[in-house]
């Protein structure tokens, strides 16, 4: 070994810190080497001077009393702590019902408890103290470890903050706000829906499908002119066609003679039978179609009112359909309306005037049966039909209950 | 040249003793714990006073250094380490009260040394030395003082060392080196060889 190593181990050496191949080493070349073995008695002689250094102090008896004392005491702030009377208790009993509510675990509601007694006992020993711990900084904390418990601080905050005025907004809340039938009356004042069947061919009614009382909506075209289907006979069979009117029983103070004859007339444009018209007609022949160049359908019944027994969607049997004059109810509140359009055609021919339809303003909410009494034709009327069964309302009432209310709606044309 | 220290047969025997009384202190046996501090007052007391240099404060923070042992005996898992752990409690002690009041320790030096002139008659004669060393030793650097202090007053290993200030042994082993060659320098009158 050099000397220049032997230097850099010496020291330890003299400790008795080397391993002993290099102790042996080390005193191989110590017995050599005389420069080596003066730093080694250098070094020798300075350990022993402060091996011989002695502290003079001794332990004083009172010492073991002053760490009794102290232990002691601590062991008292210990207890204190645990069996905390402090009336943050009643805030943690307020507490405890929605939190295990919203956590399960019994677990996580002890450690809830211990952090929060602590904090708040804490807190009511001396507030000034609590602020400065709360920000002064942690040593042992790295900076993003301490930007991590800032956030989750005040993650954990929030939430409960959150949490709780949730809790208290849903207790006070009345219960008309969020109850679920209210939601449901004002769906009912959704858009409706025009008839397909008024202008698709698809719904075709069966040729059988007539009684002494209904009226069958149909378009004219699809209709082939058999007399069979629009007699006044009592039908073989009954088939419910969707648009084809219910059985309502008419209130008795309506008077006979003074109600108009209801009419339902479509125009067909294409003029394939021109000249020829098919009445279904009434009893008292007041079912007329006052179209008289167009092939139409006109169909009656035995008074002369849109009724028959069919079966509809929107009225049940039984109701009682009143008079949008009665003073009795409570009238129709129309929400929104829309205005028809001019066809083309019409446009052309400048027709202008009035379609009158007659409609009944559905207690649920809809415009059905829709009539046609005064006829402007050209796709006029359509359009009036397609807009009236648009309109949305808030149904009549009497007595508090909603009721069907029949009225006239007129739509007037004019050419700019 | 210094002889190895070894452990005797009866060191071994004691030491088993004492990890007997450092399980029973742990499991809050107050007549275990005053067992143990009769055994590691001294030691402690005069380790804290080699680094803090004043006798009031040193028992001040010997005192802490007990009860703050017994606080957390618990947290001990390894009982054979239970010396190196009580040191390295105190050193953490001093370092806290070093920095709270490192300026004021230097002023009560002097004072300190009129108080402990009454000392033993054989050593007398080394008071001098005794004296300049303590006064060499104090003006370290704090670390160097540590491991200095450690090593050469309370003839611990590197190894307990490391165990008891947490740094490495290479750290060690400069610090004392560097604190050898400052007291060299200092205390150049007073060794002769």
């Amino acid at each position: 070994m050099k000397c220049a190593e032997i230097l850099l181990i010496l020291e330890d050496y003299t400790y008795g810190e080397l391993p002993d191949i290099d102790s042996i080493g080390v005193a191989a070349h110590l017995r050599d080497c005389s420069s080596c073995l003066e730093k080694y008695e250098l070094v020798l002689k300075e350990n022993e001077t402060f091996a011989d250094y002695f502290t003079d102090i001794e332990v004083n008896p009172k010492l073991w009393a002053n760490v009794q004392k102290c232990i002691s005491s601590e062991l008292e702030l210990e207890d204190l702590k645990n069996t905390n009377s402090f009336p943050q208790n009643q805030t943690i009993s307020l507490i405890k019902p929605v939190f295990l509510e919203f956590s399960e675990p019994q677990a996580l509601w002890k450690r809830l408890v211990t952090v929060l007694d602590t904090t708040l006992s804490d807190f009511s020993s001396n507030p000034k103290l609590f602020f400065q711990n709360l920000f002064q900084e942690d040593r042992l904390l790295t900076r993003d470890k301490k930007y991590w418990r800032v956030g989750r601080n005040i993650a954990t905050f929030l939430w409960l903050f959150s949490l709780i005025s949730y809790v208290s907004v849903i207790e006070n809340l009345p219960k008309s706000f969020y109850q679920k039938e209210e939601v449901e009356k004002i769906v009912d004042l959704a858009p409706l829906t025009f008839p397909k069947n008024l202008t698709s061919k698809e719904n075709q009614p069966s040729q059988n499908n007539s009684n002494k009382n209904s009226i069958i909506l149909s378009e004219s075209n699809t209709y082939k002119g058999s007399s069979s289907s629009l007699t006044n006979q009592e039908p073989k069979n009954t088939v419910s066609n969707r648009y084809s009117f219910p059985n309502i029983s008419m209130p008795k103070d309506l008077p006979d003679s003074n109600l108009p004859s209801l009419t339902f007339g479509i125009t067909n444009d294409n003029g394939a039978n021109n000249g020829s018209s098919d009445i279904a007609g009434s009893k008292d022949g007041k079912g007329k179609s006052g179209l008289g160049e167009n092939q139409s359908i006109v169909q009656g019944s035995e008074n002369g009112y849109g009724l028959g027994t069919g079966q509809g969607p929107q009225l049940l049997e039984g109701d009682i359909i009143y008079n949008a004059n009665d003073t009795n109810i409570i009238p129709v509140r129309v929400l929104s309306k829309e205005k028809p359009r001019y066809t083309e055609e019409a446009r052309q021919k400048q027709i202008e005037g009035k379609v009158i339809l007659l409609v009944i303003f559905n207690k649920n909410g809809a415009v059905t049966n829709i009539q046609v009494i005064s006829s402007l034709g050209y796709g006029l009327d359509e359009e009036a039909i397609k807009t009236a069964s648009q309109v949305k309302f808030l149904p009549a009432t009497k007595n508090g209950l909603n009721v069907s209310v029949r009225a006239r709606l007129e739509y007037t044309f004019t050419l700019f | 040249m210094l002889k190895v220290p070894l452990l005797t047969k009866t060191e071994v025997s004691l030491s088993r003793e004492m990890l007997d009384v450092v399980t029973r202190s742990q499991q809050g046996d107050k007549e275990a714990f005053h067992h143990l501090f009769r055994r590691y007052s001294k030691p402690i007391l005069s380790f804290i006073y080699n680094l803090v240099g004043e006798k009031s404060l040193a028992e001040e923070l010997a005192q802490e250094t007990f009860v703050r042992a017994y606080k957390n005996l618990n947290n001990l898992k390894d009982t054979s380490k239970f010396s190196s752990w009580l040191f390295g409690i105190a050193k953490n002690i001093v370092k806290e009260s070093l920095k709270e009041s490192y300026t004021n320790q230097y002023v009560e030096l002097t004072e300190i040394d009129l108080e402990t002139l009454e000392t033993p008659d054989k050593k007398i004669i080394n008071n001098e030395l005794n004296q300049a060393i303590k006064l060499a030793v104090l003006e370290l650097n704090e670390d160097w003082r540590i491991v200095f202090t450690l090593k050469m007053f309370h003839q611990k290993s590197y190894e307990e060392i490391a165990e008891i200030t947490g740094w490495s042994i290479a750290k060690i082993k400069t610090d004392l080196h560097r604190a050898r060659l400052e007291l060299r320098t200092k205390l150049q009158n007073y060794i002769v060889l």
